[in-house]
């Protein structure tokens, strides 16, 4: 079950280019990925021939536009074991999905939104927005010190005022994959809606939401070889049938009168507007890359890299490794501190030299870092066309740059 | 401010003592104090008082190092400098990239804050 390696990068444009006379050496996974040629054609398919709207014009330009987008709405449910393509709303990130749903939902003075201590902001400020709005609160279940899931916690946070839980699958920040199966029986147990952000874990997790039985998930294509600027959310259908749409506009209704509207059915009355058509294309494509390669396989590899780094750079002094000690535990994540050095000058120097690309700071979680005490740091992301050699070019220059700076 | 912060991105705020402070104070009080420190190493090795002067001397030298090093200047073009003579030579690199601040501020008071002292005068 192992990737070749050489094959798949070969098919990434970017990894082809040379900087300086090197290669990118791209550890910026967690944010966006690469993306394959396929995609890349895919996108430029649409726009060659036949680069229209779909459903409202009945033209063959139109027909064909359709045809491909209901294709890449196929698609997207079979990878992720939705029933129904009808489950599947495209959004320009996950961002946009969770904002849909907590904007979606109805909430009451008193009520309570459920996530953590270690949000990305995205799955944090959307529930900040709305209890505020509402006069509902805001809880977060506290993490342990390794930044892992307090299930006892959880419980105890679980009133029967909590009316949604929502949650990443997958860790940001330390990669760590959270229980959410159990988060989800548990919070069904008290009547409370569950979201799980999905961002970092449809990559390389298998995720199927009928077994897991969430009722909402999002991901972005973007950190799944796919477009830039395309996502996903997905809802059970009796759930996404009471959600109110933020946006309405042209194809959300069925008709309108000067002071009615009727809203169509779901997905498509939470679609307004004209949809990135040649994003959905290259949505078919990265999917279909991503199936083709394997998603074990993936997932073997990075771990594989990560344990690689964690050995070489965990007994280096004034290095600090964000959340679980196992790189087992952390599937492609690498998020470290070194004492003293300005994370954002680190990876400058990284970029510099090597044209090592990585990503600094807080991470988009400014309350979870200040919650839990942390420094801006350095996280170190892979993906299925990163190397062995590449994971050493880095242990060997972190080694150096801890030694002589 | 340098760069592009963002939501969370490079750190590289102007942030750390402040530069009017280091210029006028710790540069100076570390370029007299690394003066009398080779005389005061000597002196130490035989006299306990002048021993006890010379590790008071030699934590206000690290003390105001540190000071000067903490101070967020130029962190772009620090880092890119560095990261540009890491190819050649890591050890290299790390010196300069630690003593970029120091070198700095010593040209600023040889080539603008003695001619300006001096045309006072």
């Amino acid at each position: 079950m192992s990737l070749d390696i050489n094959a798949i990068r070969n098919d990434f444009p970017a990894l082809q280019r040379l900087i300086k006379g090197k290669p990118p050496v791209y550890f910026d996974n967690a944010c966006m990925t690469l993306r394959p040629q396929t995609v890349i054609d895919a996108m430029t398919h649409y726009y060659r021939e036949h680069p229209s709207c779909h459903r409202r014009s009945i033209h063959k330009f139109g027909k064909e536009t359709t045809a491909a987008y209901d294709k890449a709405k196929k698609t997207v449910r079979a990878y992720i074991n939705a029933k129904d393509a009808d489950e599947i709303v495209f959004t320009k990130n996950a961002t946009a999905g969770i904002n849909i749903v907590a904007h979606g939902l109805n909430f009451q003075p008193g009520d309570v939104l459920l996530t953590t201590t270690l949000e990305h902001n995205s799955n944090f400020l959307p529930w900040q927005f709305v209890a505020k709005k509402a006069g509902a609160n805001l809880a977060a279940v506290p993490l342990t010190p390794e930044l892992t899931f307090d299930l006892d916690a959880y419980r105890k946070a679980l009133t029967d005022e909590v009316k949604v839980v929502a949650v990443p699958h997958k860790s940001h920040i330390t990669g760590y994959t959270y229980p959410v199966k159990e988060i989800i029986q548990l919070a069904h147990a008290r009547g409370a809606v569950v979201l799980i952000d999905a961002a970092q874990s449809a990559a390389q997790d298998d995720i199927d939401v009928q077994e897991l039985d969430a009722d909402f998930l999002v991901f972005s294509f973007h950190k799944m070889l796919g477009p830039s600027g395309t996502g996903c959310l997905y809802g059970k259908k009796s759930y996404l049938d009471n959600l109110t749409p933020v946006f309405i506009g042209g194809e959300t209704v069925d008709d309108v009168s000067h002071n009615a509207y009727a809203l169509t059915k779901v997905p498509e009355r939470f679609e307004a507007g004209l949809q990135d058509y040649a994003g959905a294309m290259g949505v078919t494509a990265a999917v279909e890359y991503l199936q083709r390669v394997g998603r074990p396989a993936v997932r073997a590899h990075i771990g594989k890299l990560n344990a690689l780094v964690t050995q070489g750079i965990s007994e280096l002094p004034k290095v600090r490794i964000l959340g679980p000690a196992a790189a087992a535990q952390r599937g492609g994540i690498v998020n470290f501190q070194i004492d003293g050095m300005d994370a954002g000058e680190l990876s400058i120097i990284l970029d510099e030299t090597d044209n090592i690309m990585t990503r600094s700071g807080v991470h988009c979680c400014h309350a979870g870092y200040k919650r839990h005490n942390l420094s801006p740091s350095l996280r170190v992301s892979f993906y299925m066309y990163n190397t062995e050699q590449e994971a050493e070019l880095f242990v060997d220059r972190l080694k150096k740059i801890v030694r002589f700076f | 401010m340098i760069g592009d912060t963002g939501c969370c991105g490079f750190s590289g705020i102007q942030k750390g003592p402040n530069l009017f402070g280091l210029l006028t104070l710790s540069v100076p009080m570390l370029v007299v104090c690394l003066a009398v420190y080779p005389l005061m190493f000597v002196l130490g090795a035989f006299n306990p008082a002048a021993a006890r002067r010379r590790d008071q001397v030699r934590i206000i030298i690290r003390a105001n190092f540190n000071l000067i090093h903490q101070k967020t200047f130029f962190p772009l073009f620090r880092c890119k400098m560095a990261g540009t003579v890491f190819r050649f030579s890591p050890r290299l690199s790390g010196l300069l990239y630690r003593s970029f601040n120091l070198a700095a501020f010593l040209l600023i008071w040889l080539c603008v804050l003695l001619p300006v002292l001096a045309w006072i005068k």
